[in-house]
């Protein structure tokens, strides 16, 4: 990558002050946060449409599995501010340290998530079971691969920072990457809230 | 532009107003007599929708002269001449003359602003005015209430006379939904498969038919006489054939009428063509349509003889909802009960006349005794009705071809049906 | 300074770029960019917002035919009671191709078209902020066109296209009661295009608000800059919403998902609610545009800026936001409640204003103007005039008792055709032959404009018009046939022939491109200047047709209408007076030295690769699954792709040569800091594509 194109972004003069990237990502976000708006509703409004029989949140649900997997999440988005920091403070090891503990902290969010289907899948709630099965797991599962996305691109950060292709120029990057991550991050909290957390 | 062009596109130009007008004015000289017009009202509900909006087309058409007035002004005023292809050494005006450079002005902006806004906010008044009382049914809890219900293509009427809709109907009928005039008539309005909207203009606007919901609705005719309605939510192949009438009655007739609906049919003498007919619709027939006090369970594989209780396993979500119950032949569940097929004036979602030459005319409660059976109609319908109303039979919506029916046993089963009244 | 004699065939003649010192290494050897911007080639690999905006022009034009030759089906099954011109499915096929095509294939793309050419240009910049996902928006949205124009051919005649209305209700859209395989292409298609309407939406938002020129505040932009940002904006927040319905809707159709399931408690109404949550902002999202190209021709024919300026812009700016509090005036009828209707019936009627304010200021605009009635002058007035008689429908059926009456029957179909025609596709027509000129280098014949503008507007009235009455007088939309003693038949007659006038009105329009290009290229171009109307935005400023560096210097923009007013001034009497000619105020696009970002093969290949995906889902996973790597490869190649390639030779040049701005051969901008904006999102932009692939 030319890295000279990318010293001429960061000393471009914008309209608005702010780089083309990040206010891309900004107003990437916006988007989603109506992707997921209209996927919380969704789920909010088919949740209790079952019959008295069928398998409903409270039958599932592990409240301090996912309370724990929750934390963990929350966590990464520490790391992912002490990668930030570390980008821009020149530290690239630092930065890469913390790159990779964000994904390892993301990824295991994601397996617990795996783990959760998976138990809840044999205690007999299935995608197709009832509306609160396709609610759910389409909720979840579009977040859970925004987490993964989101690994992806940090792990792709971790490879070019080996290469050397991450320095302290590019701690935008870095930066704009975070901002996903903790918008992600949010969204968890929002969904642990209403799915989890809300009574039934 | 030369001159003749120039003349030639104000012509046009005039031609366009002139035509536009002339339209809507013909139009609505011409409208009044059409049967499912909703210009002319001839019930409570349509006719204080009528008033409602009667005069807000007169400030529409204010509005609209006012408008396109202007764009013709300004055009005749202050349009200039110039060079046609741009070429001149002005472009394509004359000179360089240029009017004044007005950048707007608060005031006349402020002012056309606020004054559609009040304009607006009056009628909206009206509107909500309007809008509750309409939803106000003239009727006591223990008035008869129909539940209408939608289903790929046709309607099935079940009346509750006693106004409780949670027990069993009385009776049930399919298609033309009779009532006595002159009193609101709850309707409870519900669907077995997909949305279908129920809708008689000259009586009332439309309400949608929606699975797993139930909604009310009232109509009201002053005057006995029938009514067209045709389903008007998009529900499908035949959405375009799956059509209604409502029939008024006087009180007494209704109640003569009512009666009626309410015998159940006899068999048919032994040894005539409608006792083979019977035979026929018993094998071809009964296992998606009713005849009370002939069909029973049997026929229809063992399913049960009416549809259970709501399908209420769901609590309110799915009060309403008929379920998939009387035959697992038709997804919709259900097929039009034929008790008293004779006494109704149209079948097949109503896209056929019964009777020949009837109308809207004839007295509703005679159709049986002095009309004249539309025959062709009705045997091409039960050989091959996808032929005559598109159906999907094979993802069991619609009624299936019976072309293994020999012309006997075609005129056999009309022979039986002509039993029916 | 006079213009160049320039063609669009040969661009390169003028814009070659000197080889720069070579540079640096090659990040990996595998990876290198297409060179040269000549031949159909270039076109496939071009990143050039004004390429690929003709495209989406183009592609949008096709289309057009093809939802027009659909409109015409209609017509003729409808033309006689009992018709019997093409079945019932058939029938349903088509009208929801119709309609599909309509919307989402041809007025949205058509705006793209502008707003891809004309946005850049307009706020001054050297390109969007992602050229090259710009190029994958294009490529994206035609793979879902294709895909979705597919379905009816595949399998047979319309047997597969989407039959459910572009609406496309549950649970009529659900495999029970649409067996095809035609909502599937409905879903995965429009989620296709989706995607590509989103993409594109962050990029114009984000040229717009960060790349606009040296002075160009909010209040300087033209007021079509402003209508396309909140149109961009819609999308934005639009599409999502869209997304999550057909995501909804293609889990139960192909994984047995319960959301549209009756059966299992659904509410049908979900997917209502959801579509018009989208479908409401998406009306305007076809009509801003259109409004916002009257607004730049009305005022360049009326030889006075546009009045109230300020009223306009925030005008549309209260449209974009009122627009999402009316989404349930679509369901007065689906029982959402008597207060949820009197309250979306009160909210709807006052989105009238805004757009009543625009009409007046229009006509404030022309009032004592000297008016030019050109092509794009008729179309732009016949905008205001037809638009006036959709919008008057409309506050007819905000009223919501009787829209109980009117709602599914032909008025509305009349009501949005005089919105959706009279007012996006005249606003959209008056375009092209506006900026014709600026894109080509050639005008289109005025005799034939205005011809063809009659001709369109007389078949428009005759086929919408009696629509109304058919409507009120009780005929229903969507039906495929109608009895003949229900009174429909005269009024249906009328609106087939006005169709076919429309038909030829198209087809004359087409001629006279055709006939202009053919005059032009025999001609030996006698090329229009960069001003030929004498109009007043930045897009303006620099030749016919635009360079491919678009400007050759930054310009510093002290007002509105800034090219306009360095054109002319004012004497002591007030009286505007001609103090340059447009040639002297305008770059002549001779600066070679501007660094433009390299073409590149994968916007394409990730189009090709979201193409199979859909098919794949359609038909069968392992297909979706090769696309799915095409897609993921191509991410990564666009990622590690060069930002130029070095063995490029002639179309590399050194970052520090150019991007300072030395070489102001117009004498009147400051530094050119455009050249390295667009280079500096070439790399730049891969993390948002990761993001979004």
């Amino acid at each position: 990558m030319a890295d000279e194109a990318t010293t001429h972004a960061e000393e471009h003069h914008t309209s608005t002050g702010i780089s083309n990237e990040k206010l891309a990502m900004w107003v990437f976000l916006g988007s989603e946060c109506l992707l997921f708006g209209g996927l919380i509703s969704t789920y909010m409004f088919n949740k209790g449409r079952i019959g008295p029989n069928d398998i409903g949140p409270d039958d599932v649900f592990d409240i301090p599995f996912t309370s724990v997997s929750s934390f963990v999440l929350l966590m990464s988005s520490l790391t992912m501010v002490f990668a930030v920091s570390a980008i821009a403070r020149g530290d690239l090891r630092g930065n890469r340290i913390w790159l990779a503990t964000t994904a390892a902290l993301g990824a295991t969010f994601v397996a617990g998530q795996v783990y959760e289907f998976t138990a809840f899948y044999s205690e007999g709630l299935g995608f197709t079971t009832n509306l609160f099965g396709s609610a759910f797991y389409a909720l979840t599962g579009f977040h859970g691969a925004h987490v993964t996305i989101g690994i992806i691109m940090l792990m792709s950060l971790y490879v070019m920072s080996m290469r050397g292709n991450l320095g302290p120029e590019r701690a935008e990057t870095v930066e704009i990457i975070g901002l996903y991550w903790h918008f992600v991050d949010i969204v968890w909290i929002v969904i642990f809230t209403i799915v989890y957390l809300f009574p039934q | 532009m030369s001159r003749r062009l120039k003349v030639l596109v104000w012509l046009s130009s005039l031609l366009v107003i002139a035509g536009t007008i002339a339209l809507i004015v013909v139009g609505i000289v011409v409208t009044d007599d059409h049967p499912l017009s909703t210009l002319s009202p001839v019930g409570r509900q349509g006719r204080d929708i009528a008033r409602l909006i009667n005069p807000i087309f007169i400030v529409a058409g204010v509005v609209f002269f006012l408008v396109q007035g202007a764009v013709l002004a300004l055009w005749w005023r202050y349009r200039v001449g110039g060079s046609e292809t741009g070429d001149g050494e002005h472009g394509y005006y004359e000179d360089d003359e240029f009017p004044d450079q007005t950048h707007g002005n608060d005031r006349l902006e402020i002012a056309w602003t606020i004054v559609p806004t009040i304009l607006l906010a009056v009628i909206s008044v009206f509107t909500l005015v309007a809008l509750f009382a309409l939803d106000d049914v003239d009727a006591s809890d223990e008035d008869m209430v129909v539940t209408v219900i939608g289903q790929q293509w046709w309607w099935e009427y079940q009346y509750h006379l006693d106004g409780d809709t949670t027990t069993a109907p009385d009776f049930v009928t399919a298609n033309e939904l009779v009532i006595p005039a002159g009193v609101d008539v709850a309707l409870d309005i519900k669907s077995r498969d997909v949305i279908h909207s129920f809708w008689i203009p000259k009586l009332n606007g439309k309400r949608d038919a929606v699975p797993g919901r139930s909604h009310d609705w009232v109509i009201q005719a002053d005057n006995p006489g029938r009514y067209r309605g045709q389903c008007t939510e998009f529900c499908g192949l035949s959405h375009g054939y799956m059509k209604m009438v409502a029939v008024a009655l006087t009180p007494s007739e209704f109640a003569q009428w009512r009666d009626n609906q309410m015998t159940p049919a006899s068999a048919p003498a032994e040894g005539t063509a409608a006792a083979a007919g019977w035979e026929v619709f018993s094998q071809q027939c009964a296992s998606c349509h009713a005849v009370n006090g002939l069909t029973s369970a049997a026929n229809r594989g063992g399913a049960a003889e009416s549809p259970p209780d709501d399908w209420d396993i769901y609590g309110e979500f799915n009060g309403g909802y008929a379920g998939p119950v009387i035959t697992d032949e038709l997804i919709a569940g259900a097929a039009p009960n034929l008790t008293h097929l004779m006494t109704r004036g149209t079948f097949a979602g109503s896209i056929f006349d019964l009777y020949l030459g009837a109308g809207d005319h004839i007295p509703y409660l005679e159709l049986a005794n002095r009309g004249t059976l539309n025959r062709g109609d009705l045997e091409a319908w039960i050989s091959n009705a996808p032929e005559r109303k598109p159906a999907d039979a094979d993802g069991l919506r619609g009624m299936p071809a019976r072309t293994g029916l020999s012309p006997d046993d075609i005129d056999n089963v009309v022979a039986f049906l002509s039993t029916l009244d | 300074m006079t213009v160049t004699d320039r063609t669009i065939t040969a661009p390169e003649e003028t814009l070659a770029l000197p080889a720069g010192p070579a540079v640096a290494h090659r990040p990996l050897g595998v990876f290198t960019r297409p060179q040269g911007s000549e031949g159909w080639r270039s076109w496939l690999f071009t990143v050039d917002h004004k390429r690929i905006g003709i495209m989406y022009g183009a592609a949008a034009m096709f289309f057009f035919l093809v939802g027009g030759a659909e409109a015409l089906f209609i017509r003729l099954q409808l033309a006689t009671p009992n018709g019997s011109v093409i079945g019932a499915g058939t029938y349903n096929g088509v009208f929801t191709m119709h309609g599909v095509t309509m919307v989402f294939l041809v007025i949205m793309p058509m705006a793209a078209a502008f707003a891809n050419y004309l946005l850049p240009l307009q706020v001054g910049a050297r390109d969007v902020a992602f050229p090259r996902l710009n190029a994958f928006s294009f490529w994206c949205f035609l793979a879902g066109g294709l895909l979705l124009v597919s379905s009816i051919f595949i399998g047979g005649w319309f047997q597969n296209a989407p039959d459910g209305g572009w609406f496309n209700y549950a649970p009529n859209s659900g495999l029970p009661f649409s067996p095809s395989k035609g909502i599937d292409f409905y879903a995965v298609g429009l989620q296709i295009t989706g995607i590509a309407s989103l993409v594109s939406s962050i990029n114009l938002i984000v040229t717009v608000l960060n790349m606009r020129t040296k002075g160009m505040s909010f209040f300087r932009m033209p007021v079509l800059t402003w209508m396309l940002l909140i149109t961009q904006f819609l999308l934005l927040f639009a599409i999502p919403v869209i997304t999550v319905a057909l995501f909804l809707l293609m889990f139960d159709r192909l994984w047995d998902a319960n959301f549209f399931n009756v059966a299992a408690g659904a509410d049908p109404l979900l997917w209502q609610h959801l579509f018009w949550i989208f479908g409401h902002p998406e009306v305007y999202i076809l009509i801003l545009p259109a409004f916002g190209i009257v607004s730049e021709i009305i005022p360049t024919f009326s030889r006075k800026p546009l009045f109230g300026y300020h009223f306009m812009v925030a005008s549309g700016i209260a449209i974009g936001f009122m627009g999402w509090g009316v989404w349930a005036h679509h369901m007065f009828t689906s029982g959402i409640g008597p207060l949820a209707v009197a309250a979306f019936s009160v909210s709807t009627m006052f989105i009238a204003v805004p757009t009543g304010v625009k009409i007046l200021n229009w006509l404030a605009t022309m009032y004592r103007g000297r008016l030019r009635f050109t092509t794009p002058m008729l179309y732009a007035v016949g905008v205001v005039s037809m638009f006036t008689i959709g919008g008057l429908s409309g506050v007819t059926h905000a009223i919501a008792p009787s829209d109980t009456q009117q709602t599914d029957t032909y008025y509305i179909v009349a009501h949005f055709h005089y919105v959706i025609f009279g007012g996006a596709l005249l606003g959209l027509f008056g375009g092209f032959y506006f900026w014709w000129p600026k894109a080509f280098g050639y005008k289109l014949s005025e005799a034939w404009g205005k011809a063809s503008f009659w001709v369109m507007l007389v078949g428009f009235n005759f086929t919408f018009g009696p629509m109304h009455i058919l409507g009120l007088q009780g005929m229903s939309r969507r039906i495929s046939t109608y009895r003949a003693d229900e009174g429909f038949a005269l009024w249906n007659m009328v609106a087939t022939i006005g169709s076919f006038v429309i038909a030829v009105g198209v087809a004359m329009f087409l001629w006279n491109v055709y006939a202009s290009t053919r005059k032009w290229q025999r001609a030996g171009r006698p090329d229009v200047g960069p001003d030929p109307w004498d109009a007043r935005g930045l897009e303006w400023m620099t030749a016919s047709p635009v360079p491919e560096h678009n400007f050759d210097s930054e310009i510093e923009v002290e007002r509105l209408d800034e090219f306009w007013h360095r054109k002319y001034g004012v004497d002591e009497n007030h009286r505007v007076v001609k103090t340059a000619t447009a040639e002297e105020v305008a770059h002549d696009g001779s600066n070679t030295k501007v660094h433009l970002p390299s073409p590149s093969y994968w916007p394409i290949v990730l189009g090709g690769g979201i193409l199979l995906v859909g098919y794949g889902l359609i038909y069968n996973l392992w297909l979706a699954a090769a696309g799915l790597v095409l897609l993921v490869g191509a991410i990564y190649g666009w990622i590690l792709e060069p930002a130029d390639d070095p063995d490029a030779a002639g179309h590399h040049d050194d970052h520090h040569d150019d991007g300072d701005g030395h070489g102001d051969p117009s004498g009147n901008g400051g530094p050119d800091g455009n050249g390295e904006s667009a280079s500096a999102a070439a790399p730049a932009d891969t993390e948002e594509a990761a993001t979004v692939g």
